[in-house]
């Protein structure tokens, strides 16, 4: 896997095929026990930071969760599993292994299922008990949030790994302006997040928190152009109707298609490393599809018709753009999207040859965002056809202008990331969710 | 390329020899002319020497009566466009910066420079001016950071060069992966053809930009291919000792249709040269 991150760094996590995949040498050993040195303490710990933490805060339980080590955390994929399975059934005897995905460390080490002595058996079943006291669903909110803000909150306070210590784990890549910055590895603890919400939901549609967790940090990502696709493979196999979960799906297609990351997946072609960045085209066509379910689960969702219509122009389609665009103009609508709208009009309209509406239209993108440069260079253009060299060269040099402190940036420059503003606001709330009572 | 509205115009492009010198139009009768910026080499050099009656011009295949030929002795303007996104940083941006540097030191009297830089963000930093020490202060300062907007930038350069109604040289230095424009090439492309401006590239990326190549192409410059490594200060010298080189051809069409596209074909009666020039230009409909 590969990912890319960071505010100045776009991030995507892509399921990269095996070249990337640093595979460790040991075999697998179906059936056996977990290794030698399993000790509970891991798993205690991890509960008690599930009972402690308090969501949205560095506190003792959230450090203590972000310095374990890779080799811990890999070993509580493992535990946590058990221990939530006997939380739900104090009998059960076999405990499969669900692969992490993407890390090959776990395929061999264990195989399917997992055995426990009896001396460790009773201590999960001691630690299932304080599981059910709390109760099952608690903890899988509470845990989640738990990975979640190590993620958010703690970033890189993880210890220092011993060599080796990564091997068979995933990468992460930076990018930066269409080359590759480096990679790191990925963390886990995304992985524990979405495992403890699956493990014991059988039926994660009627769970409205495991949605908003989804949706939350989906968002988030996206708003620093982190973008996740495993984990979005996953949010949308899980809520595959879902308007806000198809909007951010869409937004990831569509950034794949621009410029930035098609760039770098040519890039990748001449190493051993795969991406699933797919052509612009094809890109662009699994983001229309995208909008088109969003709007198709709820019509009012204007941002996703704002979209629809630039995909639809990048495909040449401009009339269905215009169509697409004049709607979204009619809506109720933010002023980020009403300068989005403004814009790709404009540009729809020149398209089209009419350079008149078109002119209507980029005044009004400028009006919307005064910050904005893109639709002054617009203008400037038009005002060069129409034989307007005052004009012209007026909005030139607003287009051109200095960049002065406290100059506000042209929202078109974080059309990428837009889509995510709201995440911030909706992980708060998954975690105040987190924060009812314990039982 | 550019339609005259009126000779006035004109007679500011050709006797504005000094940035700043007021020049009186000297004919007030309105009159449609064509420029042409046109390059003969021959085995790679340039020929120099040539007056009108060694070129044949044709305008949509018909044979045109030239006006006036001109090389050499004009001042010249140079847009210098330069990359200052993240990709060209550090040791790149050194050498971006001398070689710039090595441009503006081999300006003369007469000649002009501005420098307008682009990340994501287009931004003009020196207007047009004979200060060039201006222009090196303004290199000095240039940060790299962030994505590339080339097809903004060159936009911004042509329309730049445009605004100054005379011979503009707009040199575009990129690594050649826009990550971050608006404009759509096709756009851009299409105002190229009717702009004075000739455009030269020089680029870092060892796979050819199809944007860069084709904005060239269309308005008669070409693209100088540096390796990361190399100094591109010498090409940015030949670009400039080229554009020097080039004949200002002018014309006044006729016997074809006004407005829309006119191919144009520039012949020469050397047989082993090669012309370089725009491709055609639009007219408006009158």
């Amino acid at each position: 896997m590969v990912q890319y991150t960071g505010p100045r760094w776009r991030a995507v996590l892509l399921a990269l095929s095996l070249p990337i995949t640093i595979a460790a040498a040991a075999d697998a050993r179906a059936g056996q026990s977990p290794p030698s040195d399993w000790r509970s303490q891991e798993l205690e710990q991890w509960l008690a930071a599930v009972e402690g933490h308090a969501p949205g805060r560095v506190d003792s339980s959230l450090t203590g969760t972000a310095s374990l080590s890779v080799a811990d955390l890999r070993k509580l994929w493992v535990d946590i599993q058990a221990l939530l399975a006997i939380a739900a059934n104090p009998r059960v005897t076999r405990f499969p292994v669900r692969p992490v995905p993407g890390d090959s460390w776990l395929r061999t080490q264990y195989a399917r299922e997992i055995t426990f002595s009896r001396t460790e058996r009773a201590v999960l079943d001691g630690l299932a008990a304080r599981v059910r006291t709390i109760g099952t669903d608690v903890v899988r909110r509470r845990a989640a949030v738990v990975h979640t803000d190590v993620l958010t909150l703690t970033p890189g306070l993880g210890p220092d790994e011993p060599e080796g210590a990564w091997a068979g784990a995933f990468l992460r890549m930076h990018i930066g302006d269409g080359t590759s910055l480096g990679v790191e590895h990925g963390s886990l603890h995304w992985e524990l997040a979405r495992m403890v919400l699956d493990v014991a939901r059988p039926n994660p549609q009627l769970d409205p928190f495991m949605r908003a967790w989804y949706r939350a940090t989906i968002a988030l990502g996206q708003s620093t152009e982190s973008f996740d696709a495993v984990h979005m493979k996953r949010a949308l196999a899980l809520f595959p109707d879902d308007a806000d979960v198809l909007l951010l799906a869409g937004c990831e297609r569509e950034a794949l298609a621009t410029p930035l990351f098609q760039a770098f997946a040519r890039s990748l072609r001449s190493t051993s490393m795969q991406s699933d960045i797919r052509s612009a085209r094809t890109e662009l066509g699994a983001a229309e599809a995208f909008f088109r379910r969003a709007l198709a689960a709820n019509p009012d969702l204007v941002e996703a018709r704002v979209r629809l219509g630039r995909v639809l122009a990048l495909q040449g389609r401009l009339a269905d753009s215009l169509r697409e665009l004049n709607r979204a103009a009619e809506a109720p609508i933010e002023p980020v999207l009403a300068y989005y709208v403004a814009l790709f009009l404009g540009l729809a309209h020149e398209g089209l040859g009419s350079p008149s509406a078109a002119r209507d239209a980029y005044r009004r993108a400028a009006e919307e965002a005064p910050g904005a440069r893109a639709p002054h260079l617009a203008l400037a253009r038009i005002a060069l056809e129409s034989g307007d060299r005052d004009e012209m060269t007026a909005r030139l040099s607003r287009a051109v202008r200095p960049i002065t402190a406290g100059d506000p940036p042209d929202p078109w420059w974080q059309y990428r990331s837009m889509q995510g503003r709201h995440g911030k606001m909706w992980l708060d709330e998954v975690r105040r969710a987190a924060s009812g009572p314990r039982r | 390329m550019t339609i005259w509205r009126s000779i006035a115009v004109a007679a500011t492009l050709w006797l504005g020899a000094a940035v700043g010198t007021a020049q009186q139009p000297i004919f007030t009768s309105r009159v449609e002319g064509v420029r042409i910026d046109v390059l003969v080499t021959e085995d790679g050099t340039a020929v120099t020497g040539l007056g009108a009656g060694d070129f044949e011009v044709r305008d949509n295949g018909v044979p045109q009566s030239i006006d006036l030929v001109r090389v050499g002795d004009l001042p010249v303007r140079v847009v210098l466009t330069l990359d200052a996104s993240a990709s060209v940083g550090g040791d790149r941006l050194a050498v971006l910066k001398r070689a710039g540097r090595t441009l503006i030191d081999a300006l003369g009297p007469g000649d002009a420079a501005a420098l307008i830089s682009f990340n994501r963000a287009v931004v003009q930093r020196v207007a047009l001016t004979p200060h060039l020490d201006d222009v090196r202060r303004a290199l000095e300062e240039t940060e790299a950071g962030g994505e590339t907007a080339l097809i903004d930038a060159s936009l911004s350069a042509l329309l730049y060069g445009d605004a100054e109604l005379d011979r503009t040289l707009v040199v575009v230095f990129s690594d050649g992966v826009d990550t971050a424009s608006f404009v759509p090439p096709a756009l851009v492309l299409d105002t190229a053809q009717r702009v004075n401006g000739v455009v030269y590239g020089v680029s870092t990326s060892r796979d050819k930009d199809p944007f860069l190549e084709a904005l060239t192409s269309i308005t008669g410059g070409h693209v100088l291919a540096i390796g990361r490594a190399a100094d591109p200060g010498p090409a940015f010298l030949e670009i400039l000792q080229e554009f020097r080189r080039r004949y200002v051809i002018t014309f006044t069409p006729s016997g074809v249709d006004p407005g829309g596209w006119h191919s144009l074909e520039v012949g020469v009666n050397r047989p082993r040269a090669r012309v370089r020039t725009r491709r055609g230009y639009f007219s408006a409909q009158q």
